[in-house]
This record gives C-alpha cells, structure tokens and sequence, in this order.
C-alpha cells in the first residue's frame, strides 16, 4: 500500500513539473500622444510626435546610454577613431536584422547616411551630418565615415534619428509605403496604426539586445489622447501605464496624489525671447535689449506660470550638455536696472520707442507668459502687443525670407537639442546662416568661436571654448534666456528599469523597462 | 415631389462651386507654408522646393485653382500631405465616427428635448415647467467642453461606471469598426444635453401655440384628453419647427463636434480638421470643407421633405408649388 501510495505520489509530481507553463502574459505599456506621427521617416522627422515611435522603430550604429546620453554600441559592436578624428571605422555586430527578416550590412549603413544627405529624399537632417565627406563599406561588416574636418559631436548624431539604418529595398519606393509601414531594425516594430485612433508598436523578438529576464515590455499601445486634461484622467483611472506631460494647473495635485509615480528630470532644450536682428529698435541697441533683459521676473514665470517644473536659465546650454557653465548666475530682475538701460539708450520710461510687437505661437502656456511679459515690460516703460497666431503662421514668419518685413520686435522661442552637443545648441541657434537662427543674430566673434569648437578635438578645450561663446551672447544680450525645459514623467511603479532621457521621454528605452509587479 | 428633389439637387452644384472655390481662396490666403511644414522646421530650402514641386505649390494660383476644381468634378479630394492617403477614406473615417456620434446625440437630444416640451406644455406655469425651463437654460449656458469634463469626472474619473475616452472595440460591420458602446454614451449625452435644452425651449413654445388651436380644443370637447391633444393632434402641427431645428443641429453634429471630441479623444471628423488646419493639411481641410457643405445641404433638404410628413397641409403648399413651377 505504502508502495502504491509512493508510486501515486512520485506520478502526480512528476505530472505537475511535466505539465506545460502557461505562457507568460503580455506586458502591454499604454502610452499616450495627442495626435498622430506626421511621419515616420526618420530623416523628416523633428519632433516628439513622430520621434516617439521613430526612436523604437529604428536602431543606429551607435545609440545614446540611457540617462547619460554617452554613444554606446548599438548595431556597431565597436569603432575606431583615427589619430586626426576624421576617420571613423565601425565594426558592424552580425546577426542584426531589419523587422523583413533580412540581415543588416554594411552596405545598408552607408546607403542610408547617403540618404539621410539627400535633398531628393527630402531629408532634414543634412545639416547634422554635414561634416561628413565619404561613407564606404569595404566589407559587409565594416563601415568607414570620413570627415573633411573633426567632428567629435559625430557619435551623438549618429546616435538621433539622423543615423537611423534603413534597408534600401523598402525605403527605395517610389509611393513611399515606407510611411505607413516603417521597417527599421530597432527593438520595436510598427504592428498596426488605426489614424485618430491607436498605433501600436509589438515587440522585435529577433532584437540584438537581450530583454529583461522577466516583464519584458511586448507591445506598445499608443493612443491619440489630444486633450492633456482628459489623459491624465484617463492614467489616474488606470487606462495609461505612462503620461509625459501634465496639464496646466494641475502638478500640485499630482504630486500630492501621485508622488511615488512622478518622475522630474532635465530636459535639453531652452525657452528664451528672441529679438529681431534685422529691423526695430533692439537691432542695432544692446542698451534696449539688456533692459528687456532685466525686466522680465523669470523666477515668476517658472515659479507661478511653470508651477515650479523648469529651472531658470542662467545661460544657454541646459544642464547635462557639455559646456554648461553651472556657476553662472541668471541675470537679475531689476525692473529700476532696467529704467535706467532704457534711460542710457536714449529712451527713458520708454519715451520715443513705438509699440513692440510680442510674437508666439498660441497655447495656453505660452499666452500666459506672453501676458506677463508684456506686463513686465510695461512697468519700465515699453509699450508691448501679444500677438499669438497658431504653429503654421508662426513658422511662416520666423523662417521667411526677410524678418524685416514681420510685424515683430521680440518673439518666444523653445528649442529641443536634436543631439546632445553644443554645436546644435548654441551654434545651430545662433551662428550666422545656421538654419536654427531665427532672430538673424550676427557676431563675427562669435561665429569664429562656433567654427574653432567644431573641429577641436580636446573636450576641455572644446567645453571651454563653447563657455565663451556663450558667455559673448549674454553680454551683447543677444537673447533673453527665460528657462530651461524639465520633464514631469508619470509612470506606473509596477515598471522598474527606466531611465530618464535628457533629450526627451521619446529617448525612453522601453526595451529595457519590465513590469516587474502587478 | 420628384421634381422638387431634382431641382433641388441641381440647385446643389452652384452651390458647392462656390463654397469650393471659397474655400479654396481662404486656405490659399491663409498664412503658413505647407511646405516648410511637410519638410520640418530644420529642412534646408533645397528640400522645401523639392517639397513644393512635388505637391504642386509653386504653381500659380490659377493653375493650382484649375487643377483643383478639375480633380473636384471627378469626386476626386486629393491626397492628404501629411498622412499620404487619399482624402476621400480619411474622411469617411472620420465622418462615419462622427455620424455615429450626431446620431445618438441627435435622437437622445430630440427624446429630452420634445420628452420635456410636452411635459411642459402640459403644465405650463408648474413647478416642472419652471424647473424644465432653468434646466434648459443652464444647458445652454453651459460650454460644452466643461459639462463633458464634469461629466467625465463623476462618471468616469470617480464613479468608474464609464470609460474616460477613447473609441473602445466594437464590432466591425461592412470594414467599419464600430465604437464601443460604453464609450459612446458620454459623448453623446454631453452634445444631447445642448441640444435637448433648444429643442425643450422651441417645442414647449409651438405646444403650447398649437393647443391653444381651435382644432385641439375641438378634440377635447370630443372626449380626446388634454395630453392625448398634446401628442397626437398639437404635436403633428409643432413638428415643422421641431423638426427644423433637428434638423440643423444633426448638420451642424455632422461637421464636427470639435469640443466634444476632444475632451473624450473621440476620433471623428472634428479632430480631422482641427489636426488638418494646424498642419495645413490643405486638401483634408478643403475636401472637409465641401464635404460638410454638401451634407448640410442634403439635411436640409432632408428637413424639408420631412415637413410634408409631419403636416399634411404641406404637401398641398408643395402641390400648389409644382403647378406653378409647372
């Protein structure tokens, strides 16, 4: 009897260890945007909409390190520099592959670099790989980038959505399917898109990268949410795992209720007021423009208006980027500082200076900055009207052939560092002819600066000149640097492994990010 | 009546020309580039004349005006310049969202609003006919956008007896998904309630004219009782109006309940355009445009067809109408 009872026993363990898993249950992340991608070609892409999907959809040579932004090894194994740093040698990893099945090359790499130069196909990102003079493939698993100059910000463009690696064949087309249906080889690939409606992003199960052992992200969902009020009632009812943005008036709320669910962190990119350089009275008047300088409460607007996010900016280049200068000070609000600029610029209390137009793009943020600097501005004397017109009237007339025929003497502007560099950040803003310079600002000085720290190839000394650069465009006021952007990130504390990303939640590795509670 | 309908119908096609070509001349005075917008902010002016060559933008205004009015004629809308797709199935996906929508707000908004117009004709001057009348008010007052948020948050934020957004997973009948039916009843309620309010207001007055008719007294000397006069003789005459206004309110639905959509991210033609405009999506906004032109002429054509229907006196008007034409 004790025989067959152990027999039994010895069975039904063995059934039990011999009965198949169920399989494990598919970690679904439920995100958020307000609308759908205008593109999904990484070299047309420019903002959050489409580099969202663009940053799990296509991999690069190199790729940022989480939280850092450092270049680490993505589908190159390894690369070599050259003693001059102006020839970069990668060494591809085998066994990648594009989301169709087929194997990356090399030869993959350079056609798409020489893509991403084009002008045929449309491309936006030709101005960050212009130093790029050569691509060559000498073997399938090597690629050689040769600079005419050194270009030590390189990696970090090859990292963006610049260095995206497409397979020709798709990305050949001449009705451009490839916009509806992307094929990179990134750890994500699009699974369906139902416009207005969903996108979701599956998870790459032939990724180079090896997922988390357990809760390992499987899908994306996305869903086109426009109103920032209604998403973030929809996350606190439980229908989204993530939210990155807050709806005004609302951060206090949410850190009272949500405190181990909020994440804030730094975010490359800067909001500031810019002056017309070409006609008007800030033009040729550093006196009137220091004044505007000293007039604005940034602490107000960051404080009360921003509800304490952002940071105040004390120069150009945000926290995290090489070459900011973290004992530089903000320049003061000092609205009697300000009288007596304008009093020294020929205009006291004002007296002689027409109406300045005050331009932006409307939203209800940037009205109420709009309101307060034009209140500011008020108490010293300048007669300020806000004007906000929507997105597409506000691009025509800051990338218009002639700002001296625009209706505007200052204007707000916000920009996003499309790599983590200076060279984007400051010169891609501010040096003469550079696509980013929409006040039309003009110092030779400063220009030289720009072109020597582009081909410097010591950092200290880069980071060094990039600080006097700097340093020469707050003293000629060329700018009124009003904050830097911070990221309020809601994210449930079932998933462990995020790490923040400087250059926005798009640069989220979702493929190392697992739910490891319930 | 065929006649009528026929004419109708070809009165139609003048019409369309010229909110097209109205249309047309706004979207073309409009500032903004569409082409800096498809290129993106960074694109060098190489790219962007490559852009405009491509979707046609650096050609004279006549010529781009004559292709459009050429691509028109054959029911073509053109292709999207931001989602590459033709403007025909955009849409179409977009209205059948919205039509769905307009359709239960419409026929809830009617049932209140007429529910409540005969209640107070019924008792005009009563506790419920003032009642009626602030809740009317208070409606109509109210902007849409803040009742569905407020909506939302009891039902769905706190309650949780309702989704907070979205289109949910419903059936797919003939290649069109259908919403989820929770999903839709927020939304809805949130335009009925506006539309029920001018609906109870309108109906309440042409009750109580209509029963003060001799007609309706007459029945009532009969035996008739006085709600059975209110709804089956008094109602018939107060339809046209009635019908009028739901008639518009359906139309105007149709192009789009912008507000409503976006606080509950329902999908439908109102966020098309509001997306489009932003973009300069020109063709989505121009075929937008006319497509909403036409189905507000179809309405109200079909209104008018209605009252022949509802008030058999009109279709002897109508009668006497074709032997003049005729």
């Amino acid at each position: 009897m004790q025989r067959h009872g152990l027999a039994l026993l010895i069975l039904l363990l063995g059934a039990g260890c011999a009965a198949p898993q169920p399989p494990p249950a598919d970690v679904v992340l439920r995100y958020r945007m307000p609308e759908d991608p205008p593109t999904l070609d990484p070299f047309r892409a420019g903002d959050d909409n489409s580099l969202v999907y663009i940053y799990q959809i296509f991999d690069g040579l190199v790729e940022f390190t989480p939280g850092t932004l450092e270049p680490r090894p993505a589908v190159a194994a390894r690369w070599h520099i050259s003693e001059d740093r102006k020839v970069y040698t990668f060494t591809l990893r085998p066994g990648v592959r594009f989301h169709n099945g087929r194997e990356v090359s090399a030869e993959d790499v350079v056609w798409s670099l020489r893509r991403a130069m084009s002008a045929q196909a449309k491309s936006e990102k030709r101005g960050f790989l212009a130093a790029v003079a050569d691509a060559q493939a000498p073997d399938p698993a090597t690629v050689v980038i040769t600079l005419a100059q050194p270009y030590d910000a390189l990696l970090g463009v090859l990292a963006s959505e610049a260095g995206s690696i497409l397979p020709r064949e798709v990305y050949e087309d001449a009705a451009e399917g490839y916009l509806r249906t992307p094929i990179g080889c990134g750890p994500f690939r699009l699974a369906s898109w139902e416009p207005g409606v969903t996108l979701s992003l599956a998870r790459f199960a032939q990724h180079w990268k090896q997922p988390p052992a357990r809760g390992a992200i499987s899908r994306i969902d996305v869903r086109f949410i426009r109103s920032s009020a209604t998403a973030l009632e929809e996350y606190r009812a439980g229908g989204l795992d993530f939210l990155q943005e807050l709806p005004p008036g609302r951060r206090a709320q949410v850190r009272s209720e949500l405190a181990d669910q909020l994440h804030n962190a730094p975010r490359l990119a800067i909001l500031y007021i810019g002056f017309n350089f070409e006609q008007g009275v800030f033009r040729d008047n550093p006196l009137a423009r220091r004044a505007v300088l000293h007039a604005i409460d940034r602490e107000f607007i960051v404080r009360t208006l921003q509800e304490g996010k952002d940071l105040v900016a004390a120069g150009v280049i945000p926290p995290e980027m090489l070459g900011h200068d973290p004992g530089r000070t903000a320049a003061a609000y000092d609205p009697d500082l300000s009288a007596r600029l304008l009093a020294q610029a020929g205009h006291p209390g004002g007296k002689g200076l027409p109406e300045i137009t005050y331009l932006s793009n409307d939203t209800e943020g940037f009205r109420r900055i709009g309101e307060r600097i034009e209140a500011d501005l008020a108490r010293v004397g300048l007669r300020t009207r806000v004007r906000m017109t929507d997105f597409g009237a506000f691009l025509k007339t800051m990338f218009g052939p002639a700002l001296a025929a625009a209706d505007m003497g200052l204007f707000r502007m916000t920009w996003y560092a499309d790599y983590p560099d200076p060279d984007n950040f400051l010169a891609g803003q501010f040096a003469t002819g550079a696509q980013g310079n929409l006040s039309r600002y003009h110092n030779e000085a400063f220009d030289a600066l720009m072109t020597q720290a582009r081909v410097e190839t010591d950092r200290a000394r880069r980071e060094e000149i990039y600080r006097q650069g700097e340093t020469l465009l707050l003293e000629d006021a060329a700018l009124v640097p009003v904050y830097w952007y911070r990221q309020d990130l809601l994210l449930r504390p079932e998933y462990s492994g995020m790490a923040l990303s400087p250059l926005g939640s798009f640069g989220i590795a979702w493929e190392e990010v697992a739910r490891t509670g319930s | 009546m065929l006649l009528f309908i026929t004419r109708r119908l070809l009165w139609m096609l003048p019409v369309l020309w010229a909110a097209a070509t109205l249309i047309w001349i706004l979207m073309f005075l409009i500032p903004g580039d569409p082409a800096r917008i498809l290129s993106g902010q960074s694109a060098d002016p190489e790219v962007l004349a490559r852009v405009r060559t491509e979707w046609g933008l650096d050609q004279p205004a006549p010529a781009r005006y004559a292709r459009y009015i050429a691509r028109l004629a054959h029911m073509d809308l053109g292709t999207s310049y931001v989602q590459h797709r033709p403007v025909t199935v955009i849409l179409r996906e977009g209205l059948g969202r919205t039509f769905l929508l307009a359709l239960c707000a419409s026929a809830l908004g009617l049932a209140i609003g007429v529910g409540l117009g005969l209640a107070c004709a019924a008792r005009p001057g009563s506790g419920l006919d003032a009642a009626a009348r602030i809740f009317s008010a208070l409606n109509l007052a109210t902007p849409t956008f803040w009742m569905g948020m407020i909506l939302m948050l009891i039902f769905a934020s706190w309650l949780r007896w309702l989704p907070v957004s979205g289109y949910g997973e419903g059936i797919t009948l003939g290649g069109f998904r259908l919403p989820g039916l929770a999903h839709l009843i927020l939304p809805a309620v949130t335009l009925a309630l506006f539309s029920s309010a001018l609906l109870a207001r309108v109906a309440r007055a042409a009750l109580i004219e209509a029963r003060a008719q001799p007609y309706c007294t007459a029945a009532m000397a009969r035996g008739v009782t006085s709600g059975g006069a209110l709804s089956r003789h008094a109602l018939k005459a107060a339809g046209a109006p009635i019908a009028t206004l739901a008639g518009l309110s359906f139309g105007t639905l149709l192009g789009g309940a912008i507000a409503t959509e976006t606080v509950f991210a329902w999908p439908g033609l109102g966020l098309v355009i509001l997306r489009a405009i932003s973009v300069r999506d020109l063709p989505v906004v121009e075929g937008a445009a006319i497509s909403m032109t036409a189905i507000f002429l179809l309405v109200n054509l079909a209104v008018d067809l209605s009252y022949g229907l509802l008030d058999p006196r009109a279709r002897g008007h109508a009668a006497r109408f074709r032997l003049s034409a005729d």
